[in-house]
């Protein structure tokens, strides 16, 4: 079998990559940044699933037909989520409206509405 | 026909095709896994953007510490995984063996620490209809429904991962026992496909983690 076997430094300097990042995911979490928390939190999320992909999961040495099987199960999740959020954040008229039933329950009235529907 | 004794397949030209074929083939499990939490994913979003100060008041309810040491603990186990599977692939049988049972162990520490934090969701009156304080939001009922959704969020989606977690401990562990007994010198591609599936249920952790407890 000719495929690649990673070297046990590879694997080493990959970890120590990744619990770099939690470390950092972890202190930034704590910064106050407002809206860009969110981004960052995810940007390093991305990241570390890409290294984790790339070299524990081997996609870097694998066959082009590995990559499209691989790439197919994200494209499809990235469909999932462009067409409902197409959806969804294009309901409301006014931005300060909730995205869940801004048609049924008129702004304003929306958290007296529901807990009278849902307090038992 | 025993698999591992016959370790050449006889519809496959050569071991190099048949291992291909199991990539392929994981693979695409895994895409059917990701679609399977991905529908999780995007109701948590959804319902992110539609009630954002439940979401934030929900996150600042759950242990980071234990999120935190949990992501590490499986970070680590991704490690001896790997490590495994490189030492199958070089036929090293006893080396295997050894880190596949520290994969087992720290997938045992993780669902521990899981455990201990349920635990204390459970006391603090954290889960939504079962035993949730809703005195803690008298003023404000409403917040305290969509905090609620929000705790149903968090307990299906980790319960969720902590099932992969268990079925994953299973798979490693069967592996184990048969790469302790040798069974993969001629073909360790069962090696390889259990670490597959083993940095899959890893990489849905790497997004819970910070989607639950960090972002506020």
């Amino acid at each position: 079998m000719a495929h690649h076997i990673p070297t046990i430094r590879t694997y080493l300097i990959v970890f120590a990559t990744l619990m770099i990042l939690l470390l950092l995911t972890v202190l930034a979490g704590h910064l106050h940044m407002g809206r860009f928390n969110h981004a960052v939190a995810l940007t390093i999320a991305v990241g570390k699933a890409v290294v984790v992909l790339l070299y524990f999961m081997h996609l870097r040495w694998s066959s082009k037909q590995t990559w499209i099987f691989a790439s197919a199960a994200f494209f499809w999740f990235g469909i999932l989520m462009t067409l409902t959020f197409s959806d969804y954040l294009t309901r409301g008229n006014r931005p300060t409206q909730s995205i869940i039933s801004p048609a049924v329950v008129p702004q304003g009235q929306q958290s007296e509405a529901v807990s009278q529907s849902k307090t038992p | 026909m025993n698999p591992y004794t016959a370790h050449l397949q006889h519809h496959f030209r050569d071991l190099e095709q048949q291992r291909e074929a199991s990539t392929l083939g994981m693979w695409t499990f895994l895409a059917t896994e990701v679609l399977f939490f991905g529908g999780l994913f995007l109701g948590y979003s959804v319902y992110r953007v539609g009630y954002p100060d439940a979401w934030t008041e929900g996150s600042h309810h759950l242990k980071e510490w234990a999120g935190a040491i949990n992501t590490g603990v499986l970070l680590c186990s991704s490690l001896t995984m790997a490590l495994a599977v490189r030492c199958a692939a070089l036929r090293m049988t006893r080396q295997t063996t050894w880190f596949l049972l520290g994969t087992i162990a720290l997938g045992f520490v993780f669902l521990g620490i899981k455990a201990i934090e349920y635990t204390l969701e459970w006391r603090e009156g954290l889960v939504p209809h079962f035993k949730f304080d809703m005195n803690r939001y008298a003023a404000n009922p409403a917040l305290g429904n969509r905090v609620q959704l929000f705790m149903s969020f968090y307990f299906i989606m980790t319960a969720l991962h902590a099932t992969h977690m268990i079925v994953g401990i299973g798979l490693v562990s069967w592996v184990a026992y048969h790469a302790w007994k040798g069974r993969y010198t001629d073909n360790p591609t069962w090696v390889e496909m259990t670490g597959l599936y083993w940095h899959f249920v890893d990489i849905v952790w790497i997004f819970l983690f910070p989607l639950l407890y960090l972002i506020r």
